[in-house]
């Protein structure tokens, strides 16, 4: 089951073969890319609501240490995978996992330099499957 | 929603004259088109729904009264087309936008 969440400095962050460093939040969100609403010929209030089409879309901003030249790049697909535990220990400890390809890349700046960001959309195995896997992580890194 | 009414009007040298005026035929007959969302639950019930439907789509085509969720009814309107979205929606339910047309003939079938 996936859900609306932000996770602030994951340890582990994975992208396919790649490690993420300097994490400092990942959020992760969702919205409707098709609303269907339709009113009734009796009066102006809709009637029938539904979302056939919606997006699970990541974010993951980091802390840009060196130099970095390298990927990821707008296309790019892989597992996003990284770890959250409510009070920053191992105990609750939540394994997300999703199949997500790569949007943006982008390199603000802020307070403590430059940052990188990320943004992902979540991709489905068959259109049903919610793309957001979350389990008990136990003992993995 | 109910079409465009009035004369049916065309060009004159369109009918072979030789001035630049227009020639009225006849009033046009009357359209009533019905925009509206097939629902169910299933892909199996939706499809019981759209069947309902095209079963009513018959050669020649039968007249009936057409009636509205206000009160207002048509007679001899005949049931000619069904159009569906472009796409079934596959929410919270399966659904289907469709627009079927009810035409009132000059010449009743």
């Amino acid at each position: 089951m996936g859900a609306e969440m932000l996770a602030m400095n994951p340890r582990v962050v994975k992208f396919g073969t790649a490690s993420w460093e300097g994490v400092t939040s990942i959020s992760v969100d969702r919205g409707a890319d098709k609303v269907v609403a339709e009113v009734s010929d009796l009066g102006p209030h809709v009637v029938f609501v539904d979302v056939p089409e919606q997006r699970v879309t990541a974010r993951v901003t980091a802390d840009l240490l060196t130099d970095d030249l390298g990927p990821p790049r707008p296309g790019d697909s892989g597992a996003l995978v990284f770890f959250t535990s409510p009070a920053g220990t191992d105990g609750g400890r939540k394994k997300v996992s999703m199949t997500a390809v790569v949007t943006a890349v982008r390199h603000p700046g802020g307070p403590r330099g430059l940052a990188r960001v990320i943004d992902l959309i979540a991709v489905s195995s068959d259109g049903v499957a919610d793309p957001v896997t979350i389990a008990d992580a136990g003992g993995e890194l | 929603m109910m079409s465009k009414r009035g004369q049916l009007v065309v060009s004159s040298f369109a009918l072979g004259g030789g001035d630049a005026g227009s020639v009225w035929l006849g009033l046009v007959e009357t359209d009533i088109t019905v925009r509206g969302r097939l629902q169910a639950t299933t892909e199996a019930a939706l499809w019981v729904l759209r069947d309902a439907v095209l079963e009513e789509l018959i050669d020649p085509p039968a007249a009936g009264t057409l009636v509205d969720l206000n009160g207002r009814s048509w007679s001899t309107m005949s049931f000619v087309s069904y159009v569906e979205g472009d796409r079934t929606d596959r929410g919270r339910v399966r659904s289907v936008a469709y627009t079927a047309i009810f035409r009132k003939f000059n010449t009743p079938p």
